[in-house]
């Protein structure tokens, strides 16, 4: 009886720990942040084949068309 | 990896199956590449994550080269190469999340904190430093350091298991899929969920999310045997990808991004 109140009493400490050191962080404010994740966005938009499609030259996945010629 | 025991490495061009190892159990859960490509790792129901170095050489059997790594009181359901082919990161039915050495098969840190099993994990991209993020059936999201073994953040807004997370490639944010039938994205700085993907119309859990190269694309795999590709910044769905004939479990984009691919129950692969 006691020893899983004792345990349950450690889980609550071990708890009441990390959320002291979690309340501890600094943050930024989402406006901030969300304007920083668009930023990143359009920053790599021209690297990103699935947005900006590459030449189909390029493609490695394109439809292959081989043309036979009759010898 | 497969439900039957047996991980396969394929060509994605080709098609074709370049190794096949039969693993000791039965369940394969989760699999990795080292970043060299010399090796791989899995594991599963065997409760141990085991490292196969690749071999093109006919003459040598795979299986006498495995090497046991990791040893959880549970299944094993994710892991990952770390910067190196020298070290691994599990996430296990047990509760834990561990980093060993793949040399010594020595213990390197434990990452103790999630309430139920950990089904899945993502290490920080390498410019943002030593974090990984962990996803369990705690509806939890956690946030490690990889040195001192403490959880740094913690999110808990999904309302079922978080089975899948997946770092934005900016290392600042990250994006989880659950049973809950929604993705959220969290930022890391402002420390709270800042998107949520959702549609009344699915109502099926998400098994698995990706992002593209930018970062604006999200695909995720459902277990409706779709795949919704969402825009990041709006929130908005772009596309919805149907294909495969069973559950989608597994989802990745390439490195070079340029395509993704998708597993799922129906045993097939498609690019």
């Amino acid at each position: 009886m006691s020893s899983s109140s004792t345990t349950s009493i450690s889980q609550a400490r071990k708890a009441v720990e990390q959320l002291k050191m979690e309340a501890c962080m600094d943050r930024v404010k989402v406006s901030q942040a969300a304007a920083d994740l668009l930023a990143y966005c359009e920053a790599h938009l021209r690297e990103d084949p699935l947005i900006i499609p590459v030449p189909a030259s390029e493609n490695p996945f394109r439809e292959k068309k081989f043309f036979c010629t009759i010898l | 990896s497969l439900q039957d025991g047996k991980v396969i490495v394929w060509d994605s061009f080709t098609t074709n199956k370049e190794h096949a190892v039969t693993m000791p159990c039965t369940w394969v859960m989760a699999c990795a590449y080292a970043p060299s490509g010399c090796a791989i790792a899995c594991g599963g129901l065997d409760n141990k994550c085991s490292v196969y170095p690749l071999t093109f050489d006919k003459n040598e059997s795979m299986a006498a080269k495995k090497k046991s790594v990791a040893m959880h009181t549970n299944y094993l359901s994710a892991c990952s190469f770390t910067n190196s082919d020298m070290q691994i990161l599990t996430a296990s039915g047990d509760g834990t999340c561990a980093l060993w050495d793949v040399e010594s098969g020595q213990l390197l840190q434990s990452f103790h904190g999630h309430g139920a099993d950990v089904l899945c994990l993502d290490l920080a991209p390498s410019e943002t430093g030593n974090t990984f993020v962990s996803g369990g059936c705690d509806k939890k999201s956690m946030v490690w350091d990889m040195r001192s073994g403490q959880c740094v953040q913690a999110f808990e807004t999904h309302e079922s298991d978080v089975n899948s997370v997946r770092y934005y490639p900016s290392g600042d944010a990250f994006a989880s899929g659950s049973d809950d039938a929604t993705c959220r994205l969290y930022d890391l700085r402002a420390d709270r969920e800042v998107a949520i993907y959702s549609k009344e119309s699915i109502i099926f859990g998400a098994s698995s999310v990706d992002f593209s190269l930018s970062g604006r694309l999200l695909f995720a795999g459902y277990n409706d045997y779709t795949i919704n590709v969402w825009d990041v910044l709006k929130g908005a769905r772009v596309s919805i990808l149907f294909g495969h004939e069973n559950r989608v479990s597994t989802l990745r984009v390439s490195p070079d991004g340029t395509a993704f691919c998708s597993g799922s129950w129906d045993h097939t692969l498609r690019v």
